[in-house]
């Protein structure tokens, strides 16, 4: 995954997600080049905002046990007055339970 | 119950002495639609009007766009963006602006709001995406200006528009469910009224008027339909009520239409949530 990152907030060694272009179209720093002091510098100068940075992290996915998903379920049902009717329908409501049961996870560690 | 302080004839006249948008934002328009002017006289323009000038960059350069750290002048946003996109762009900011200003002294948080109104632009613009949709760049807009009604309520009738809101919370109604009850009027229609006295164009006041229902009248309109499917799905993810609101339901007949895989929003919500952190930290950060 990568994420933007202010230019304030680059760190020597961050890996670039997207290469920068100049006003040209042209490559000046290529993807997955790491930072260097230098570059930084350069592009303070360039007036570049922010950047696409690639997130050291691997997203580690962490486990849903059931309770979790049956809560996220009540939450969401608890504000509807209405059922699943179609194959969009369900899809929009599992993958909302789901991602609702993350954000209590997320919330929780 | 309707509120015995507030009357439609009233309401309606506050949407007559509404402000006008801004000289600068009819300058810029005029200049874009003009077919004669160069990309370097809007940027000219623009560029004098810092303000926006900062904004615009900062917007490109965000998710929305996608352009992340690479546009680093008007000029440059110009082309890449277009014309037409640089309009909708401007639009949003200006209306955002008069409505960040203007509600920050009332205790209901216009923040909840607008982030509602983003997560409805970014699931609208993937959508039509999706579906290979024509004019894509007013999808984005037009999500963010879906709920002006609602707003507007806010701005000029904020204590009655709170019990509005607690109305629809403790009776589990739907917000226009209770502004006919209170208020005796929507804000799809008043949202729609002021749309039209800001000239904004056609699909936008479309999309306000009729995102509740799907269809304009009778007829399939893509875009209104991507904004109530997008509106639906935002409110069932939550993203951008702090208040347990009732999810709409949404209009069935709109399925067919639309033709959305039916694995869209498992396949989407990754990008859509990233897309929404972003965009509200850009766009809602003073």
């Amino acid at each position: 995954m990568a994420r933007s990152v202010s230019i304030d907030e680059l760190e020597i060694g961050m890996v670039l997600a997207d290469p920068i272009y100049n006003n040209f179209g042209q490559i000046l720093i290529g993807a997955d080049s790491e930072l260097t002091q230098r570059q930084i510098k350069v592009l303070k100068t360039w007036n570049v905002k922010y950047i696409n940075i690639k997130d050291n992290q691997e997203e580690q996915p962490l486990e849903l046990n059931p309770e979790l998903i049956e809560m996220a379920r009540e939450r969401i049902r608890s504000r509807m007055d209405w059922e699943p009717r179609n194959y969009n329908e369900m899809d929009l409501f599992n993958t909302a339970v789901e991602f609702t049961a993350r954000q209590l996870l997320n919330n929780n560690t | 119950m309707i509120l015995s302080s507030i009357k439609i004839e009233e309401l309606l006249r506050k949407v007559d002495d509404f402000p006008t948008l801004p000289t600068i934002y009819n300058t810029m328009m005029d200049l874009i639609s003009n077919p004669r002017t160069t990309s370097v006289e809007l940027s000219d323009l623009i560029s004098k009007d810092q303000a926006s000038a900062v904004k615009i960059l900062k917007a490109v350069n965000s998710p929305i766009y996608g352009f992340y750290g690479r546009v680093t002048s008007i000029t440059q946003a110009i082309n890449l963006l277009g014309f037409e996109e640089i309009k909708n762009l401007i639009t949003a900011l200006t209306i955002m602006d008069i409505f960040n200003k203007s509600l920050s002294d009332t205790f209901v948080n216009p923040v909840d709001f607008w982030k509602h109104s983003i997560a409805v632009g970014i699931i609208s613009r993937l959508i039509a995406y999706n579906v290979k949709a024509q004019n894509i760049e007013s999808y984005f807009l037009s999500g963010i200006l879906h709920d002006l009604g609602k707003l507007f309520f806010l701005k000029v009738i904020p204590n009655d528009y709170s019990k509005v809101l607690q109305y629809s919370i403790e009776n589990k109604v739907y917000i226009r469910e209770s502004e006919m009850r209170l208020l005796g009027i929507t804000h799809t229609v008043v949202g729609e009224l002021l749309a039209e006295k800001w000239s904004l164009p056609k699909d936008i006041r479309l999309s306000i008027r009729h995102h509740t229902n799907g269809f304009v009248n009778e007829d399939y309109n893509p875009l209104v339909a991507a904004i109530h499917i997008a509106n639906v799905a935002s409110s069932v993810f939550g993203l951008g009520y702090k208040w347990e609101h009732v999810i709409p339901k949404p209009n069935i007949e709109i399925w067919k239409h639309i033709n959305l895989p039916t694995n869209f929003f498992e396949q989407s919500i990754q990008k859509i949530y990233y897309d929404y952190e972003e965009s509200t930290k850009l766009l809602l950060k003073n």
